[in-house]
């Protein structure tokens, strides 16, 4: 072993040392050669130094109530996954693998299915092909079904399966699932595509994806289902910083006595204080009872400075005002 | 875990076997909690990009190749997943974190892999939290692999996908960075 010159090249001799794989003899080898280098010496004391203090292996502790919670939602997240995360390709690829004629009558009965569904369909006709473009511009009042923005080229039938059939009669009882990809383009303030992504957010999308969507929501959040989804979001979500754009969302709408209740919870329940501030701000300007009690109760228990003596100081305001009166 | 065993686990969890697949991550479990904390803002951040990763690998989990490492392929997804996560949330942390009076909820840091008897103070723990957020993706990400989860260089390379020199040079940034940060404390 030679030690280079370069001050690079032996940052990068040290770390072999701490972090490669070397066996003990090449670390004696190492350690010896420090003997007669001086520099490197202390380049290594250094490292050695902050290894003590940090040593390697220090990690975030994972308590096993922690580790409990985790274990529980993934299985109810595996569970979900995989009842509704099947693909038409992996269908048509697990019927590759069956004998040929089972695989074909499989494949005919969800062909003949699709066919039987879009001849007997009751919007078949003229306007049954009604594009996306048109279903949008449509100005319907009624909250639609996610399923009227997809149109029929859009869905695929898998996990078909025959429950029962009776040979004699031809009676037959079926079970499918359909799945679809659709690409929407349009505006947020579209009822449609807003009340689309609300609820959307009551479903299992990725934390990024509702961040995403509650951000493209706030122009129109007054729309029916987009703050109810909002409020499920702030008092059921797990990722804080989503909680966090929901609060910030519905701070315009605490005029609506659903919203305060949401707002309250919050402020009372939320682990997060970035959550609860922003809670407590948009509550600061209403003076009723249950209010009140929330703040009452905050005064003392809230683990931010803020939202305690903000609290204490309105209460004591109420207090003041009702021994005068 | 025998070689065997997690292999097939790995064969059952591919073929769709969700408790295989809750099986195999159950001696996993903890070390991917605490590398998606070494990425995350707090618990709960790091409870989401846990459970996205896991998400993610099993749906992935049938392009698994079985010559390869299941616990570096595992490690990848964290940390790719969680650096998603950081990228997309980074604007909502930050309008958060401006608000927050002070900042309640961070890991709390032990000094080897498991035992809960050697918790560090909390001032320390936090003080090693904020300092971690200093660090930048890549730094960060050599930092957790090599030094708090204790891979070699060449294994840290596998998992971000670049060469051990690399590594070595994020490495020792991370270091200094985490030195002159933490210099009160040692």
């Amino acid at each position: 072993m030679t030690i280079p010159d370069a001050e690079e090249q032996q940052q990068f001799l040290v770390l072999d040392y701490l972090y490669g794989d070397w066996d003990e003899a090449q670390k004696n080898e190492f350690e010896q050669l420090l003997i007669a280098n001086q520099s490197l010496k202390q380049l290594v004391d250094d490292e050695r130094g902050f290894n003590e203090f940090f040593p390697i292996g220090r990690q975030p502790l994972i308590e096993p109530e922690r580790l409990e919670g985790n274990r529980w939602l993934l299985r109810q997240n595996l569970r979900k996954a995989s009842r509704s995360g099947f693909s038409f390709q992996n269908w048509l690829s697990g019927l590759a693998q069956r004998p040929f004629s089972i695989a074909f009558q499989g494949a005919a009965m969800a062909m003949t299915f699709v066919l039987g569904v879009m001849v007997a369909s009751p919007n078949s006709g003229p306007s049954a092909g009604i594009s996306d473009e048109i279903l949008l511009s449509a100005g319907q009042n009624s909250a639609p079904s996610p399923l009227a923005l997809i149109s029929e080229e859009d869905f695929e039938i898998y996990k078909l399966k025959v429950n029962h059939y009776d040979a004699a009669t031809g009676d037959i009882d079926l079970s499918f699932s359909v799945a679809s990809e659709t690409r929407l383009s349009g505006n947020v303030a579209d009822s449609k595509i807003s009340q689309l992504m609300a609820v959307a957010l009551l479903d299992d999308i990725d934390s990024a994806s509702r961040l995403d969507t509650i951000n493209a929501l706030q122009p129109v959040v007054s729309g029916d289902k987009v703050y109810e989804a909002l409020i499920y979001v702030l008092t059921n979500d797990q990722n804080p910083g989503v909680r966090y754009q929901a609060v910030r969302s519905l701070v315009a709408l605490s005029d609506e006595e659903q919203v305060r209740d949401a707002l309250r919870l919050a402020l009372q329940k939320d682990v997060n204080s970035g959550v609860r501030i922003e809670a407590f701000n948009a509550l600061m300007p209403y003076r009723d009872e249950q209010t009140l009690g929330v703040f009452r109760a905050q005064m003392d228990v809230d683990s931010s400075e803020y939202i305690r003596n903000q609290s204490r100081f309105i209460v004591e305001q109420i207090d003041n005002n009702s021994i005068i009166l | 875990m025998l070689r065997e065993t997690e292999d097939e686990l790995v064969r059952s969890a591919q073929a769709g076997d969700v408790a295989a697949f809750e099986n195999l991550m159950r001696l996993l479990e903890r070390q991917m909690l605490a590398v998606a904390a070494g990425f995350a803002h707090t618990p709960d951040d790091a409870n989401d990009i846990y459970q996205d990763a896991m998400l993610a690998a099993y749906k992935a989990l049938p392009n698994f190749k079985l010559e390869s490492k299941f616990s570096t392929w595992i490690h990848k997804i964290v940390v790719n997943t969680a650096l998603s996560n950081r990228r997309k949330l980074k604007r909502t942390w930050q309008k958060m974190a401006a608000v927050q009076a002070e900042y309640e909820q961070v890991e709390k840091y032990t000094d080897k892999r498991s035992p809960e008897s050697n918790m560090l103070d909390s001032e320390l723990s936090c003080a090693i939290s904020q300092a971690m957020t200093r660090l930048s993706d890549t730094e960060r990400i050599a930092f957790v692999l090599c030094h708090q989860q204790g891979f070699k260089l060449k294994e840290a390379a596998e998992v971000m996908s670049c060469t051990v020199n690399s590594v070595k040079v994020v490495l020792f940034r991370a270091r200094n960075k985490l030195k002159a940060r933490l210099a009160e404390y040692h």
